[in-house]
């Protein structure tokens, strides 16, 4: 039995390679702790999946948490393309078909990319998932007054116009204002669907590993009832209701035929999701493994108090790169800081070590200088400008250089919360001595994004604090969502663009990266990444945040996929019985 | 009396109407725009006004008071557009009164939410209510009949530290403990008391006692002051010249004094308590009407605010008309008008 | 010679407080037979209830330290435990407080109140325990005695409070009442129904009677024979004629000449007793009354420094004065009686 399973799995990873197109890329390695459980994995049982974060939504064109869109695609909503599983956390992983036959073909133009759909892939009633299933799922992301929620790749890459006010022209399929327009947009012919652009897209057959671009049922369709109606094409389905802040209990889909799926073991038989806990809870849980909690594994991530006691875990948490990272943006309309030479000088004298040592330590945060996270493939790991501590010596220097007064004052914005308050004024210290006269200005959480956000507070801020993960491992959801000023700035105001930087020649470089695909679009982005930190000074990044995942003792297989989401990857769980 | 309670129970309706007009206006009056929080990233202004028209914001307030108000005696739909009834009619959502409103951030009525939330608060609440009168009331009779000894310092002083100790940190204690480390009651989770009456009750023993040591700490030094004062009374001077046995004299004579005041304190507790206690819900993980409130109110999920609100004031407002009623029953001299 | 049925023998209650010992009474000896009642006059705090709890055995699991003898019948009530005592009160001794509504149960109907009087000593039915209330609250003089059974204290009249009262502490046929200041908190025309009340019943029942008051209108009233308290001790005890006729004791003076009557002349001002009631706790040396006696020339002893002893001034009339007794007949029929 045990021999069969491993010559399956390592004839399955050759295959993968042979046909999952290039995707190489830098790894994260994890840092401390081990996972995955040993042993071959056994099918059958049950496992537990402990919450402490309710899901919002399970409707996948509605879930955008990272969490959800992992066990959401790993269980019930299959896409045309996914992100395979790995064999130790952190690895990279290789783009791969999940519910089309391959990743795609793209035109030469890059505008048009056409997918076909496997046969035998059923739904939890037995019927088949046709193309138009996958055609009706993505059109109901553009009902933005009833499918909220969720990510809008779909209205941004599809080739549909756009109305004056920047909204689609197209408003969904209950509406059905502007279907023609869709249906040009997206074709079905047979198995095969054709996608339009709306302009040169090689990371598209990325984006649509996110359960936006998943399929749905046209006589499922409940609208904003829908939410929580899980409705199957993968190898589980909800038995009974979902309830809100408790949970519930996924079964075996019996039309799912594994031979359709490279992707999902599958090896439990049940999947009891316990979303009623909170974060800390769970993780005493988790490390204290009595009971039916040996069966489980973490969705959230531990919360900093219980990282003191994960030592207790041993063999059973990991430490992993999150899909986030924190930075600085430089605001081009503040007076001081459309300075090229202050600009360098704030990069030069900002001390990460503090950042490190006031959140905690390595487990919980990691210094970097790239926006784009280790995890993703076009990671240019760009080398500290100054070391860990940052010269703040030379930056003084160049403050002299720069013809502005010393100390030259600025007002440092960021997001309120005891951690940061220890961070700042470590951040402080280092660019008081470069010369700087910082006043911090700490703003509460819920207003935090909106008041940067206002075209009133323009010029109020010479830098802010701000956070962003990668939406799939695309740099193109990192670069040009933080930095280009055609789709970010407008009279409403900065968008995520927070520091106004809007440079033509960065957003031409951002076009060309666009059009690339493979390992030529990874270089591209990587490199407007190091201009954006090294070149320009427009943003300052700060640390990645890490993640720390537990699970049971009679678990194995519990690998965390960075590149895809960053939480534990449920396609090679299994529980020991 | 059947008067007066007509005319409590109309200041009752009304002072609950203007109590969730103010939560209304309150709501409105906030800094933080609601929508953003079904936003998420990417979020620009047509999304956001979108999600603001999905969650039913986009109208003025008074309207959406009326509608509000309206749904608690006729029902509602959500949404309530006729067109969606007529083409969509699977997508509609039909509330009957009296409706509480629908939660467009946890995407169900709110009277599913609150009626699987108001057994849970209720179980927590009578569980803890029984417990705590007995050892705050017994405490006290103790107490106050060992005075100055050291049975009363012992009991006064363990009610001091029920009453400083912070409900999140004895309920965390034992949840930690007793719980998750040694196993001895399981980790609480609800099971309704119709489905399994022992399991109901060890599941829910750890929040009990985590409440009755607070709250029994204020009714042990309560009764222990009124016991004090009571027994010193003439009637009980009597009542021993009669030739009346001791613990008659105490219990028959000295406590039914006695409970007068407590069981007045008492109904207050009880009533706030039936709307959620708050932080042992929490710290337990239990969802009831107490978290309800919590995650409506960080989610800024205007309808069920409303409705938490609503029926929390309800509460203390009828605990305190029958508390005002009761009394008329307990003590004799007084006539309620 | 009848039976001597209550016999006090140096009775001493004394308190000890924060402040100091307080002699609440300090050296008590009296005696009362069946069928009479004795007055006990004097100021508020001069031991007058705290004899009669005492008796009563109210003091017990109190701080207080009573000594001395308290014999009824054959029993010495300061030696039987607690078990006897509590079958003895409300049985054979009985007693009536000074304010009715607050000495009863707010809570409690009158009826059920007068009911647990009987059935804490004896065994009977509901309906027979309520038969003999109801007609116990007829004989003090309660109208409608059946619907008031059901009634509560505060729904009852002053003077039908202590009637009430009166009955509770009747009912079990007690052998001693002591009454306590009964008619302090009524109106004068009540007092008088409530003492000829208390007269015949006495009459009927032929139980002993200790009548405590400062109201010496009362005592004339209902005595046999008179005690009058001061600082705890026992100043002048004698029957009741003597004791109004001759009395024998400069405070005794002072009572009797500090009481409005109506026979006296109205241009002659009130006299009352100078001074203050003594502190129990820092009692003045020597005669407890000497800081307020007028007459202190007279006594050939330093009153403020020896403590005189009860003797006997006349046959059945005793004293505690160191003024010789001829001496006092003297400044009383000179100096007192043409002001009484």
């Amino acid at each position: 039995m045990k021999k069969i399973k491993i010559v399956a799995g390592v004839a399955a990873t050759l295959a993968l390679a042979l046909t999952a197109s290039a995707c190489s890329g830098g790894t994260a390695a994890p840092t401390t702790g081990t996972s995955a459980g040993g042993g071959a994995a056994t099918a059958g049982g049950t496992l537990y999946v402990l919450s402490g974060t309710p899901a919002e939504h399970w409707d996948p064109q509605r879930t955008y948490v990272g969490l959800n869109i992992e066990f959401g695609n790993r269980m019930f909503s299959r896409t045309l393309t996914t992100f395979a599983p790995v064999a130790k956390d952190g690895e990279s992983a290789q783009l791969t078909a999940d519910a089309a036959t391959d990743t795609g073909q793209v035109s030469s133009d890059g505008k048009t990319w056409k997918f076909t759909i496997k046969d035998g892939i059923k739904w939890e009633d037995g019927k088949a998932v046709t193309c138009e299933d996958f055609k009706y799922g993505i059109s109901r992301t553009f009902a933005v007054d009833v499918i909220t929620g969720g990510p809008n790749y779909a209205i941004q890459y599809l080739d549909i116009p756009k109305n004056k006010d920047g909204s689609s022209a197209y408003a969904g399929p209950y509406k059905k204002t502007g279907q023609d327009l869709y249906d040009k947009a997206v074709t079905c012919d047979g198995n095969t669907i054709t996608f339009k652009m709306a302009k040169p897209s090689g990371d598209f057959n990325q984006a649509i590993t996110m359960t936006a671009f998943g399929a749905f049922r046209q006589d499922k369709d409940q609208g904003d009832k829908s939410n929580f109606a899980i409705f199957s094409d993968g190898p589980y389905k909800l038995d009974g209701p979902w309830t809100t802040s408790k949970g519930g209990t996924f079964v075996r889909n019996e039309n799912w035929d594994p031979k359709t799926d490279t992707i999902r073991k599958a090896y439990p038989d049940k999947i009891v999701w316990d979303e009623s806990l909170t974060q800390e809870t769970m993780y005493e849980r988790l490390i204290a493994d009595q009971g039916d909690d040996k069966n489980a594994i973490a969705s959230d991530q531990a919360p900093v108090t219980a990282l003191a006691n994960v030592a207790g875990a041993d063999g059973r948490y990991t430490v992993v790169a999150s899909p986030y990272t924190r930075y600085m943006v430089t605001n081009f309309k503040s007076k001081v800081m459309s300075n090229d030479k202050a600009r360098e000088a704030l990069a030069l004298a900002t001390d990460r070590s503090a950042y490190v040592a006031a959140a905690g330590g390595d487990q919980i945060v990691k210094a970097t200088n790239s926006l784009i996270n280790p995890a993703l493939s076009s990671f240019p790991n760009t080398p500290l400008l100054a070391g860990d501590k940052g010269d703040p010596a030379k930056a003084k220097a160049l403050l002299q250089a720069s013809g502005l007064t010393l100390p030259v004052k600025i007002n440092v914005a960021y997001r309120k919360n005891d951690t940061l308050d220890k961070v700042f004024s470590g951040l402080k210290s280092g660019w008081d001595a470069a010369g700087f006269d910082v006043q911090l200005s700490g703003i509460p959480a819920e207003q935090y994004y909106g008041t940067l956000q206002s075209p009133a507070n323009a010029t109020k801020y010479d830098a802010a604090w701000a956070g962003w993960g990668a939406d799939f491992p695309s740099a193109s959801t990192v670069i040009p969502q933080l930095l280009d000023s055609r789709s970010q700035i407008s009279a409403g105001g900065p968008g995520q663009d927070y520091g106004y930087f809007a440079n033509d020649t960065f957003n031409a470089e951002i076009d060309k990266a666009y059009a690339l695909t493979g390992a030529e679009a990874d270089k591209a982005w990587g490199q407007l990444d190091a201009d954006a930190v090294t070149k320009y000074f427009a943003v300052i990044p700060l640390i990645n945040d890490q993640f720390v995942f537990a699970h049971g003792s009679n678990v194995q297989g519990a690998i965390v996929n960075t590149t895809f989401t960053g939480y534990y990857d449920l396609a090679t769980v299994s529980v020991k019985h | 009396m059947f008067y007066f309670a007509l005319r409590r129970l109309a200041s009752v309706v009304i002072m609950v109407f203007l109590i969730t007009a103010t939560t209304f206006a309150l709501f409105y009056a906030s800094p933080i725009d609601p929508a953003r929080y079904t936003c998420g990233k990417n979020c620009t202004p047509t999304i956001l006004e979108g999600n603001r028209i999905a969650l039913g914001y986009d109208q003025p307030v008074t309207v959406q008071y009326a509608r509000f108000v309206s749904g608690l005696f006729v029902g509602r739909d959500f949404p309530d557009n006729a067109e969606l009834r007529a083409t969509h009619p699977e997508q509609v959502v039909h509330c009957g009164a009296p409706c509480l409103g629908y939660s467009t951030t946890q995407h169900r009525p709110i009277n599913d939410m609150v009626s699987d939330a108001w057994p849970i608060s209720l179980s927590i609440a009578i569980g803890a209510f029984i417990l705590w009168m007995l050892m705050g009331i017994g405490g006290g009779i103790t107490a106050a009949l060992n005075k100055g000894r050291w049975p009363d310092r012992l009991i006064v002083g363990s009610a001091l530290v029920g009453f400083s100790l912070p409900t999140f940190f004895v309920g965390l204690v034992l949840l930690t403990f007793p719980a998750i480390k040694w196993g001895w009651v399981p980790i609480p989770n609800y099971v309704p008391f119709f489905q399994n009456p022992a399991a109901w009750a060890a599941n829910l023993i750890l929040p009990w006692i985590t409440l009755a040591f607070f709250f029994a700490a204020s009714y042990v030094r309560l009764t222990r002051a009124y016991m004090i004062e009571t027994m010193s009374e003439d009637y009980i001077r009597t009542a021993n010249a009669k030739g009346v046995a001791k613990w008659t004299v105490i219990l028959r004579h000295g406590l039914r004094s006695v409970l007068t005041p407590i069981v007045t304190a008492a109904g207050l507790d009880l009533g706030g308590l039936l709307g959620g206690a708050i932080i042992t819900e929490s710290v337990f993980s239990l969802h009831g009407l107490g978290y309800l409130a919590v995650h409506s109110v960080t989610f800024m999920d205007l309808p069920t605010i409303v409705a938490m609100v609503m029926i929390v004031s309800s509460l203390i407002v009828v605990a305190n008309m029958l508390v005002d009623i009761a009394y008329g029953f307990i003590d004799p001299r007084v006539k309620v008008a | 010679m009848a039976d001597k049925f209550l016999r006090v023998n140096d009775l001493h209650v004394h308190f000890p407080t924060d402040d100091g010992l307080v002699k609440a009474v300090d050296g008590l000896t009296f005696d009362l037979e069946k069928g009479t009642t004795l007055g006990i006059v004097g100021e508020s705090g001069s031991g007058k209830s705290v004899t009669s709890l005492a008796i009563m055995g109210l003091h017990r699991h109190s701080r207080a330290r009573v000594t001395g003898e308290i014999w009824l019948d054959d029993v010495n009530l300061l030696e039987v435990s607690d078990e006897e005592l509590r079958s003895l009160r409300g049985r054979k001794m009985a007693m009536i407080f000074q304010d009715p509504l607050s000495a009863m149960h707010p809570y409690y109907t009158v009826g059920k109140q007068l009911t647990e009087a009987i059935t804490v000593h004896h065994k009977v039915s509901k309906a027979d325990a309520r038969r003999t209330v109801v007609d116990m609250l007829g004989r003090v003089g309660i109208p409608n005695p059946n619907r008031r059974f059901d009634q509560y204290p505060h729904e009852f009249s002053g003077g039908m409070r202590q009637r009430a009262m009166i009955a509770m502490a009747l009912i079990n046929d007690p052998e001693l009442l002591i009454a306590d200041e009964p008619t302090t908190a009524l109106d004068v025309t009540v007092q008088a129904q409530i003492l000829d009340l208390m007269r015949s019943l006495q009459d009927e029942f032929g139980s002993a009677i200790i009548m405590i008051t400062h109201d010496l209108g009362v005592v004339a009233e209902i005595a046999d024979d008179v005690l009058v308290m001061y600082g705890g001790k026992c100043v002048e005890y004698a029957e009741l004629d003597d004791a109004f006729h001759q009395p024998d004791h400069p405070y005794t003076w002072g009572l009797m000449t500090s009481m409005p009557r109506l026979d006296r002349d109205k241009q002659e001002r009130l006299v009352p007793v100078a001074g203050n009631p003594p502190s129990l706790i820092n009692v003045p040396p020597g005669c407890a009354f000497h800081p307020r006696c007028a007459f202190r020339e007279f006594s050939p002893l330093p009153c403020d420094g020896v403590v005189p002893e009860l003797l006997q001034s006349y046959p059945k009339h005793d004293s505690r004065c160191h003024i010789p007794v001829p001496k006092r007949a003297q400044l009383f029929s000179e100096q007192i009686a043409p002001r009484l």
